[in-house]
């Protein structure tokens, strides 16, 4: 449970107080940064899109309710500037599942006979290894708690497909656990 | 387990199950003992993940001192449909730009097409032709206050002249239009703001000295700009031409 910053302070920001809106990077970076490196695992991109994610943050405050606590708001647009992110970096989200099956499993193939890694870099593997699709089902669906045909809409593919997408990145990652996945 | 049971599992998990096959998991031990398992793997994958990309303490400061300078001056500057029409209406109260100079272009020319048709469309084209006037009005009004008002304040100087050129031509065409019309009120206030436009008009180049009509200071002045806020004010609420 994330702790949330004061609702003045917000509305302080709200009105243009930019000192108040830097008690709000002080408080939230870290997160947004964390959730930014799980959607790419990369710490260079995630920087980016944690900066871009302020700079709208900023420019969307007005439009924020009260109604909905400020971090989901603002984890909200780090999702959707991640996403922005990697369609921006070529990468056809909704359209290389196949492909990204079959590479990834040549990829998966190598992190498995990789025995001298300890588990934590064994699952860091298992999830740059993940292709962006299922990379971001499993930050939507198991992180952020969004359901399926929400994280559906953002990929843009079907609630079965995202389904599978899950279903398969979940696999992968337990497959670095060595707990038996399918009988 | 095969691979289907498996997908339902996780499924259970993700709390997007159907209540049937909840109900049948709930009836197995293995299938608890499997659902009991993935919540553990799920738990370790997430902590894994936490303790995957370490940040420094003072990451929230570094981050602010990279954006610090990237932010705009005030929230809400996002380019959305809304800001478009209030920047557009921002722009047509704004004397020195040549949109509401266009836009009172427009009015004068619908003003004199329908007062050509008037002879024939007699009872509705009055009206309308009415309710035009006073719009247009209203506007050169708003302009005018907002000019006098910066001129005053010592802002907006270097193009007082061409501005108040625009508004006194303006304001001429007004009196005009009004000639034939009962509005001896907002006749009378055009007729004493002429003077004050004119001088603006033709006076000291900018920056060097304010002309004389440096009319706020004034007291009759004053009540000059009192009726031309008042006499906007009828025009807006009434459409009408008093």
């Amino acid at each position: 449970m994330m702790n949330e910053i004061d609702e003045r302070t917000v509305q302080q920001a709200k009105g243009g107080d930019k000192q108040a809106f830097r008690l709000i990077v002080l408080h939230y970076a870290q997160a947004v940064n964390r959730l930014a490196y799980r959607y790419t695992t990369d710490s260079s991109q995630a920087e980016d899109i944690a900066q871009e994610t302020f700079i709208k943050a900023f420019q969307a405050i007005n439009r924020y309710q009260p109604k909905a606590k400020f971090s989901t708001w603002l984890m909200r647009i780090t999702t959707n500037s991640a996403i922005d992110h990697l369609r921006k970096a070529n990468r056809h989200l909704a359209t290389s599942l196949d492909d990204a099956e079959q590479r990834h499993d040549i990829t998966d193939h190598r992190i498995a006979s990789d025995d001298q890694l300890d588990l934590q870099q064994r699952l860091q593997q298992a999830m740059s290894a993940l292709s962006d699709v299922e990379r971001i089902a499993v930050t939507m669906k198991h992180h952020q708690g969004y359901s399926i045909e929400e994280t559906a809409q953002v990929l843009n593919i079907k609630k079965n497909a995202c389904k599978q997408t899950l279903f398969r990145a979940v696999k992968k990652l337990r497959k670095q656990l060595n707990t038996e996945v399918i009988a | 387990m095969n691979p289907i049971e498996d997908e339902k599992l996780l499924m259970i998990y993700f709390d997007e199950a159907d209540k049937a096959d909840i109900d049948a998991c709930l009836k197995s031990p293995d299938s608890c003992r499997q659902l009991d398992q993935l919540e553990a793997d799920m738990t370790v994958i997430e902590q894994a993940q936490d303790q995957q990309h370490q940040l420094p303490e003072d990451y929230g400061q570094q981050l602010w001192n990279q954006i610090a300078d990237r932010l705009p001056e005030t929230p809400g500057n996002a380019k959305s449909p809304a800001h478009f029409w209030q920047r557009l209406m921002n722009g047509l109260v704004q004397p020195q730009y040549s949109l509401a100079g266009m836009a009172m272009v427009v009015g004068l020319v619908l003003v004199a097409y329908i007062a050509g048709r008037q002879q024939s469309d007699l009872s509705s084209g009055d009206a309308l032709q009415q309710q035009l006037l006073a719009q247009n009005i209203q506007l050169h009004l708003t302009q005018s206050e907002i000019f006098l008002t910066q001129v005053s304040n010592g802002n907006g100087l270097a193009n007082a002249s061409s501005t108040a050129q625009r508004l006194l031509t303006s304001n001429r065409i007004f009196k005009q239009a009004l000639a034939g019309n009962d509005g001896q009120f907002t006749q009378q206030l055009l007729q004493e703001l002429e003077p004050v436009l004119l001088e603006y008009a033709n006076g000291a180049p900018a920056q060097t000295q304010q002309p004389e009509a440096n009319w706020v200071s004034d007291q009759n002045d004053r009540q000059l700009m009192f009726r031309i806020k008042a006499m906007k004010q009828q025009l807006a609420n009434h459409d009408e031409i008093i």
